[in-house]
């Protein structure tokens, strides 16, 4: 009946055994012998299930090889979905980078800031971090070569770094990018030195800023509380002191940041006059060094963020009251408003004059009532009220320090209702603002 | 179908072949180094004995009419999986270095096998206890240990075989205990649960199923192993197409292609036969849709004709679920 010479070669009553199987399925058989398994395999069904068993037992394992013989070939979805997914990738990283890189910048955004009045100084109000440490050589580093690349000059020789502390390098920054020196501060140092202090914590973050002007001895500290948002702040950055010594060396045409090596704040000693401007407005180093900003604004991990000449453009001027401002608040109070009702309250600074009317709604005008436009509510409630900026009298001598901090949000009790606006809500709440259209909450 | 015992097969040798007693010195002494088979405790003359003794009984990888060249003879041992090989004959002679490494690289992946293919992991770990009690040779034939590691040759990969063995091993023993089992699935015979068909118009004669039985069994052996092969795993077994084309190492459309093919041709050698044998066009075509329980002298063809034949003009044959 068999016509099949192989098949009667074959003793199809027994069967093959687990080594012609499995080089079977490995095919590593010869196609005669490969031939007569098959076949065995077309009548055999118990070889057929020892043979698939046998396959499934090795996709649970190796699901798309066996016996390293790719059994699916390459196709070509696969091989394009391969490169989509390096696409990805790179997505992802730069993504990865970006928010990285993002708040360097704006790491004290938000920042709440104290700025004590040079008579007051040594003190440390806030609460003593975790641990107390030397900033990290890399990041003295990264503060070098921010600091550096923001003033637009090579960056130092790379400083000895030791037991951790801070080396810092010289900067110098451009004058054309400089407001001219006040005459105090002009009358008061050609050389200035800041020591910085950074001590992160974990709810707040202290900057202390001394401002010294040997020979002269116009030496001043500073302190800055930071409520440093921690969710901006290095996540990897351990929670330490970190001291920086910054020393502005402020020649006639140009102004030096020199940092080295320094003690903490204890050791530093007051100065008699006041270097530090109280009261200091404005982003970032804007009002800083009062008619001529030095340096960039500190980041949570010591680096110098921003250049002064772009602090310097981004840092809103201090708002400052004038009769036409003070005559254009008075005109409007009780005049009618977009909104149909009478302004209940008005205030006005540096041509930026607001209004409130009746229904709580806020409104600001840019040209003395002219044209207003509505102010978008950023705040819980009604507002009742907007004050003015209260203006001090400078008394920096020519030299003011603060940070972004020190001007976002001078909130703490010993500081004043400085030069922002305010508004008061239905709720006793105190929004301030720099410019009238954003506003955080006191 | 007789359930029989796994026994080696011997693919039968031509008279001639493996003529050579020994191998040239330096072939020998190349593929000992490559086995690492001294570290098994083989020495160079046991190594050759094992190597002769399967380039002979496989004929050196040749059919078995022609007598293998010493290129091919040499060809045939390069090809050969020296190391597995000298591993499991270390581990069939006790040698404890080679069952050092042979745990070593086979322990986990023979559990994982075993549960995988008891589909239970406590049955999974049952059989592979079992499995290499087996293997170390507790079990004695004529008062010798006996290991089925002899039985490796290396064609394959000791990991491969291991494998197949587990499958042998758990089929055997479920083709044993499965009529104790109270369920009813899982018999081995697809048309014993098959719902009862529907009365035909017109019963077959019993003439013409003979003749229909006749008539397939001639056309089925007419199929190349290949086809028929497809058609048992197919239908009978009901692999997904997925299946059957990794073991047979195609794209599982190449598989759906030689299967409508081959039903096709199947069903034109069936009408031609049935023709031939003296049935007109529309009775071959009436006898093609006779109930496959009615067909009898098929043998072990127990193939499900029914479905075979009266789907045969549909297209492309689906995927199964679970492919």
């Amino acid at each position: 009946m068999n016509t099949n010479p192989q098949l009667d070669r074959y003793q199809l009553d027994l069967h093959p055994d687990a080594e012609s199987l499995s080089a079977f399925a490995e095919h590593q058989l010869p196609e005669h012998e490969r031939q007569l398994i098959l076949a065995h395999l077309a009548t055999c069904a118990r070889c057929r299930q020892i043979l698939f068993l046998a396959q499934d037992s090795i996709e649970d394992e190796k699901p798309a090889t066996a016996g390293g013989v790719l059994l699916f070939p390459a196709k070509e979805p696969t091989t394009k979905w391969r490169y989509a997914w390096g696409a990805l990738a790179a997505g992802v990283a730069l993504a990865t980078i970006s928010i990285f890189l993002y708040p360097r910048h704006q790491a004290i955004a938000p920042e709440q800031a104290k700025v004590v009045p040079p008579n007051h100084i040594p003190t440390l109000p806030v609460a003593a971090p975790p641990r107390e440490g030397k900033m990290q050589p890399s990041q003295a580093e990264r503060l070098q070569s921010s600091a550096s690349a923001a003033s637009g000059v090579r960056p130092a020789p790379k400083p000895e770094a030791s037991l951790g502390t801070v080396t810092s390098g010289v900067v110098s920054a451009n004058p054309t990018a400089q407001p001219a020196p006040t005459q105090q501060q002009a009358a008061a140092a050609s050389s200035t030195t800041l020591n910085i202090t950074l001590k992160p914590a974990q709810s707040s973050q202290t900057v202390e800023v001394q401002a010294a002007a040997p020979p002269l001895s116009q030496s001043e500290t500073a302190t800055v509380n930071v409520a440093a948002d921690q969710a901006q702040l290095q996540p990897a950055t351990p929670p330490v002191t970190e001291t920086m010594n910054a020393q502005v060396v402020q020649p006639t045409d140009q102004i030096k940041l020199k940092g080295r090596n320094v003690q903490p704040l204890t050791a530093a000693k007051a100065a008699p006059k006041a270097a530090v401007a109280k009261g200091g407005t404005g982003n970032g180093i804007g009002g800083g060094v009062r008619g001529g900003a030095v340096g960039g604004p500190v980041s949570a991990n010591g680096a110098l963020a921003r250049s002064p000449a772009s602090f310097a453009k981004m840092a809103p001027r201090p708002l400052t009251v004038t009769p036409e401002d003070e005559a254009a608040a008075r005109n409007t109070l009780g005049k009618t408003l977009p909104s149909g009702l009478p302004a209940i309250a008005t205030a006005a600074a540096s041509h930026h004059l607001l209004a409130v009317d009746a229904a709580g709604s806020v409104f600001l005008s840019e040209d003395a009532g002219a044209v207003w436009e509505p102010v978008s509510a950023q705040w819980t409630g009604k507002a009742v009220l907007v004050l003015p900026p209260q203006t001090a009298p400078d008394q920096s001598g020519g030299l003011a320090i603060a940070g972004r901090a020190t001007t976002d949000a001078p909130s703490q009790a010993a500081a004043p209702r400085s030069a922002l606006f305010e508004i008061v809500t239905d709720q006793g709440i105190h929004w301030t603002s720099s410019d009238g259209r954003v506003w955080r909450a006191k | 179908m007789g359930i029989t015992p796994s026994q080696p097969v011997a693919i039968p040798s031509a008279s001639g072949a493996a003529a050579a007693e020994s191998f040239p010195d330096a072939l020998l002494q190349a593929l000992w180094q490559e086995a690492d088979a001294e570290s098994y405790g083989l020495a160079r003359t046991d190594f050759e004995a094992v190597l002769l003794a399967i380039g002979t009984r496989q004929n050196n990888g040749q059919p078995a009419a022609i007598t293998p060249t010493q290129e091919q003879q040499a060809a045939f041992l390069r090809s050969l999986r020296l190391s597995d090989l000298a591993l499991a004959r270390g581990c069939a002679l006790g040698n404890e270095h080679a069952w050092e490494r042979f745990l070593a690289l086979y322990r986990q992946p023979l559990t994982r096998a075993a549960i995988a293919i008891t589909g239970s992991d406590t049955l999974g770990r049952e059989l592979a206890d079992a499995i290499y009690a087996e293997l170390y040779g507790l079990n004695l034939r004529d008062g010798q240990r006996r290991s089925p590691l002899d039985s490796y040759q290396g064609r394959g990969s000791l990991l491969g075989w291991l494998r197949t063995t587990l499958a042998q091993r758990h089929v055997d023993h479920h083709r044993k205990t499965w009529r104790e089992e109270q369920l009813p699935e899982a018999t081995g015979d697809s048309t014993v649960n098959d719902p009862p068909a529907a009365t035909p118009e017109k019963a077959p004669q019993p003439e013409e199923l003979a003749l229909l039985a006749s008539a397939i069994q001639h056309c089925l052996v007419k199929q190349s192993a290949e086809d028929r092969f497809l058609l048992a795993a197919y239908y009978l077994d009901q692999r997904t197409l997925a299946q059957i084309a990794r073991t047979l190492n195609v794209h599982e459309a190449t598989i759906s292609r030689r299967l409508r093919r081959a039903v096709e041709d199947l069903r034109k050698d069936l009408l031609r036969d049935l023709q031939q044998r003296g049935l007109s066009k529309r009775a071959a075509q009436e006898a093609l849709g006779a109930d496959p329980r009615d067909l009898t002298g098929v043998g072990d063809l127990d193939l499900q004709f029914k479905k075979l034949l009266q789907f045969s003009q549909s297209g492309a044959f689906p995927e199964k679920a679970g492919s």
